[in-house]
């Protein structure tokens, strides 16, 4: 057993002054060290002769449960430890001072490794495997690979003999940072990493793949200022085989080493999520697996460059073959950005010579390309999401980059007919048997031909119209700011009823069983006989109703300034339940799945449950809701004040892509088929694609669209505050 | 209600069985292992009717947990965890709707409710690790009421419906580093299924500060059944040899589970929560 026990001096406290030590004896070789850890564990006190199980476990302190060598500890007649520098699960690490080279001080690392198996012969298969890769490591020669000096087991434990490296690794770098490292910081070390990759992967006779490549195994020389790469794996030798352990650190990994693939093109995705890692301070073991795509680096670190976060992204490509093909590709393609920075830099990093600049590294084929639209350019610009199979749920706010269409004005349709009216009209039309109907703030009612547009009739009110008509049974019901709901027949326009309110009329009527049902400014809920007009019921809210009607199960759902989604009995009017949102509610529900889906202006989309009046969920904007949702194949679509048209899955209410317009969105949107229509208070009329929020085509118009399309017969109308009603193409 | 305790065995049984809808049965077998590590949780109620709707308001919650061996607690974590959730959910949605509190922003939505509950969980179970001890849980809860389901979901214990077509369909996502290589193509089923990797688990409660619970919910109208179970039940038991057996009443369904589990031979705890819908 070739362990002596000394009494040393106390050298010049350098890094052990965390602990406290005391020796018994006066430098007498045959005294015992003794050391005190922290936090008052066990002191291990011994003589040749105490019966303890190792004489080298005699000497160990505790540290937060692992037992550790103590200061002064000799191995092998030749190596002295003289501090702890990481514990690990598996492994310990010190530095020792060789005393071979007794005139000088001459430092060396040394592992510490044990075996966590108690079979002796898996232990003995497992020390023939270490010692082959200790013998390849020791057969490589590279600046940036830690030499190994020795190695030898002593009491079940193995130890590695290891140049010594003054300095941190990168993790404790980046937690020391407490935030991202600069950009051509992590340049620079990723060319180095290059470099010694290219190295390993020419190895003859077989490449060696380093397999375990994550900022922790990073060293950062002070003396040399190089990158080194430590632990090889060997440790790995080790583990217990359990739970069957990856090789390889789960985040850091590419997904092909789940399936036992290791090749060095795994190494170049590490390091893809090493930089990412480092360039984003967002540590992806904590994240959700292989998501790195739907956390690009410039969206949590906007100062890294575009050309740096293509890189990235293309050596995290999944499939290996997307990725740089080797490690000398992709050390070109960083020097060229960072040649950009600091040309002299790279030159030096190239050997000297001068490197060729370049703003973009090579691209994969699905680039991201900018936003067009004027505002807030950093939430247009964001990543399309990888095609492949869809997952259940879609964490986080996957928002899909409406750039697919190549260039914003452009993509228009064709206008059928147009209508223009004395005022505008911020109420959305309808098609009953063949003829459109709207309302216009000059107090018209306005029935033109679907088709080609032609006026027909209009029938005139006292006030603006701002809300909707409907239409049943050849009579056509539409409510102004006169206070009045009005009933007027199809054909000719005459005035059939009318049912005087005490306020503004601002919601829009709805039908249901022969009984019309709308709100009023004057706190109250009518439901009137569609025929004769007669008041059948009505219902007393706090504030204004401005919300319109839905129907299901024998219930109407309404909205109403105070507040409250109200479910009355559509009969009788008597209240079911009413459900507190916050604030107002101006947005019509739509009804689907057992579910009442609405907006309100406390910013939420709300989904609540009809049979429980439960919210099951509800989704957040940044601005008020005056839009009414349209929801299909378990979709909702509704637009924003903050200007955005969001698509929501119905289940979870989770963002499924979002798409931002120049202005408000207050029209409500409609689907037809494959794509979602709208109007914004940028003017535009929108249709956007329902699978990804894809723009399909705009269409401009003079004045601000709040009002909302509707669709029959591949015709699109929509009115503007241009005074106007469009007609077109779908 | 009758709850019946065999004495000496690994299993519990009771039934719920105030109304054919949400009957259920919940089975916990120790399995293949020397100790059962899983956890269940099953309540069953009837509300008065506050919304005016015919019927009273059914009530079910149900929960799985399983505990993670290697994390040297998995017995007690996920008894932790099953308790205080159920213990939380009760406090801030049953006894509230007893009360008659009007529903609404204030109490915030059932989704939201549901995964608070997890994250403490899993801020108290994380809180506890030191001394190599690191105790963690997959945790999987059903809330139902009235005819729509609501889960909240951390792990690769499942949720699934049965429908009265006769089709299986799992509610849950698996969050296991396989599951989630299969969803992204890089694996097939069928070797994420013999995986050496099977249950190494990105998610789960009491492994980390922050868990990101997943919530669903599903109206459950046309369905027939709701079964929730632990890994040591849908690894040994093929989809459609589950749906053959959930056709039977929950207390026959729930045994013919566990023992087909068992015929095969499963290495793992088996848990299973059979609710019937219809």
């Amino acid at each position: 057993m070739l362990i002596k026990k000394i009494g040393i001096p106390d050298a010049g406290g350098n890094g052990t002054s965390r602990r406290e030590e005391e020796q018994s004896g006066n430098g007498n070789g045959n005294d015992t060290a003794v050391g005190v850890g922290l936090g008052a564990a066990a002191v291990n006190r011994t003589s040749d002769h105490s019966g303890q199980t190792s004489q080298l476990d005699a000497m160990r302190n505790t540290i937060s449960g692992v037992t550790t060598l103590t200061r002064g500890t000799v191995l092998m007649d030749r190596y002295e430890i003289e501090q702890v520098r990481g514990v690990g699960g598996m492994s310990t690490v010190y530095r020792a001072r060789d005393l071979r080279f007794a005139n000088v001080l001459r430092y060396t690392a040394i592992k510490e490794m044990f075996d966590t198996t108690t079979d002796p012969s898996v232990g003995r298969v497992r020390l023939a495997n270490f010692e082959r890769e200790a013998s390849i490591l020791a057969t490589l020669n590279h600046t940036s690979i830690t030499k190994i000096y020795d190695y030898f087991s002593l009491e079940g434990k193995v130890y590695l003999v290891l140049e010594y490296i003054d300095g941190k690794d990168l993790e404790s770098m980046l937690d020391d940072r407490a935030g991202p490292m600069p950009e051509d910081e992590v340049l620079r070390w990723s060319i180095q990493i290059c470099d010694v990759l290219n190295y390993l992967h020419g190895h003859k006779p077989q490449p060696i793949v380093f397999r375990d490549m994550k900022p922790s195994n990073i060293m950062f020389d002070n003396s040399s200022s190089r990158i080194m790469l430590v632990d090889f794996g060997i440790a790995k030798v080790f583990q217990s085989d359990k739970k069957g352990t990856m090789i390889g650190t789960e985040g850091y990994s590419p997904p092909e080493q789940y399936r036992g693939i290791a090749e060095p093109r795994g190494d170049i995705y590490a390091l893809g999520a090493t930089m990412h890692h480092l360039l984003t301070n967002s540590d992806p073991r904590t994240e959700t697996p292989f998501t790195f795509h739907e956390r690009p680096p410039r969206r949590l670190n906007a100062r890294i460059s575009p050309a740096t976060e293509t890189l990235i992204m293309r050596a995290l490509e999944y499939d290996a073959t997307r990725r740089w093909a080797n490690a000398e590709e992709m050390r070109q393609a960083l020097l060229a950005i960072l040649a950009t920075h600091s040309p002299n830099e790279a030159a030096a990093l190239n050997g000297g010579v001068a490197v060729g600049s370049s703003t973009a590294a090579s691209q994969p084929p699905q680039s991201p390309s900018q936003s067009q639209q004027p505002t807030q350019p950093q939430e247009t610009s964001g990543v399309s999401l990888k095609p492949g199979p869809s997952r259940m749920a879609i964490p986080g706010t996957a928002f899909m980059d409406p750039s697919n269409a190549p260039h914003l004005i452009g993509d228009s349709t064709d206008m059928l007919w147009d209508f223009a009216s004395e005022d505008e009209i911020r109420s959305s039309p309808i098609v009953y048997k063949g003829v459109v109907y709207i309302g216009s703030y000059d107090s018209n009612l306005y029935a033109l031909n679907a088709k080609s547009g032609e006026f027909l009739w209009k029938a005139a009110t006292e006030n603006g119209i701002s809300s909707s008509p409907c239409a049943s049974e050849n009579m056509v019901f539409v409510g102004s700011e006169d206070h009045i709901l009005y009933a007027f027949d199809t054909i000719r326009g005459r005035k059939v009823w009318e049912f005087r309110t005490n306020a503004p009329i601002r919601s829009s009527p709805k039908i249901n069983n022969g009984l019309i049902y709308f709100g009023s400014d004057d706190q109250f809920i009518y439901c009137l006989d569609a025929k004769t007009g007669r008041q059948v019921w009505k219902y007393r809210c706090w504030m204004s109703v401005r919300s319109s009607a839905s129907f299901s199960r024998g219930n109407i759902y309404i909205g109403a300034n105070d507040n409250h989604l109200y479910a009355l009995d559509a009969t009788t009017g008597a209240l079911r339940w009413k459900f507190n949102a916050g604030m107002s509610i101006i947005s019509t529900p739509a009804i689907t799945d057992g579910l009442a889906i609405f907006g309100a202006m406390d910013n939420n989309i709300y989904a609540v449950d009809l049979e429980s009046s439960y919210a099951a969920w509800k989704f957040r904007t940044d601005g008020f809701i005056f839009s009414s949702p349209a929801v299909q194949a378990g979709r909702v679509y509704v637009g924003g004040v903050d200007g955005f048209l969001y698509c929501v899955d119905m289940k979870s209410g989770r963002l499924v892509w979002k798409y931002k317009t120049g202005g408000q969105v207050t029209s409500s949107p409609r689907v037809h088929d494959n794509a979602v229509y709208f109007g914004a208070s940028d003017k535009m009329v929108y249709s956007l694609a329902t699978r990804d929020g894809a723009l399909r085509w705009q269409f401009p118009t003079l004045g601000p669209v709040p009002s909302s399309p509707t669709i029959e017969d591949g015709i699109v109308y929509i009115g503007s505050t241009d005074n106007k009603l469009y007609a077109l193409a779908i | 209600m009758k709850a019946k305790l065999r004495a000496g065995t690994s299993e519990q049984v009771s039934n719920g069985s105030a109304s054919n809808y949400l009957a259920y049965a919940a089975l916990r077998h120790v399995g293949g292992k020397q100790a059962n590590e899983d956890n269940v949780f099953a309540l069953a109620s009837q509300l008065p009717n506050q919304t005016g709707a015919d019927g009273d308001l059914p009530f079910g919650l149900f929960i799985v947990a399983d505990g993670v061996s290697s994390s040297g607690s998995g017995a007690f974590a996920s008894a932790y965890a099953t308790k205080r959730v159920a213990g939380r959910l009760l406090e801030r949605l049953y006894l509230p709707m007893l009360g008659g509190h009007e529903a609404g922003v204030m109490g915030g939505t059932v989704g939201d409710i549901l995964a608070e509950a997890v994250r403490e969980a899993n801020t108290e179970l994380f809180a506890m690790a030191g001394n190599g001890n690191n105790p963690a849980t997959t945790l999987t809860v059903a809330l139902v009421l009235g005819r729509r389901l609501y889960a909240a979901h951390a792990g690769d214990s499942r949720i699934y419906l049965f429908d009265k077509a006769g089709e299986l369909t799992q509610v849950t996502a698996d969050h296991s580093m396989v599951a989630r290589l299969v969803e992204m193509g890089q694996m097939s089923e069928a070797d994420a299924a013999s995986s050496q990797q099977r249950s190494s688990l990105y998610r789960a409660v009491g492994i980390s500060s922050e868990v990101e619970v997943e919530v669903y919910s599903n109206t459950l109208v046309d369905q027939q059944r709701l079964l929730l179970c632990s890994d040591g039940l849908w690894s040994a038991v093929e989809g459609e040899e589950i749906a053959a057996y959930l056709q039977a009443p929950p207390a026959e369904a729930a045994a013919a589970l566990v023992a087909a589990a068992l015929a095969a031979h499963v290495e793992d705890n088996v848990s299973t929560i059979v609710v019937a819908l219809d």
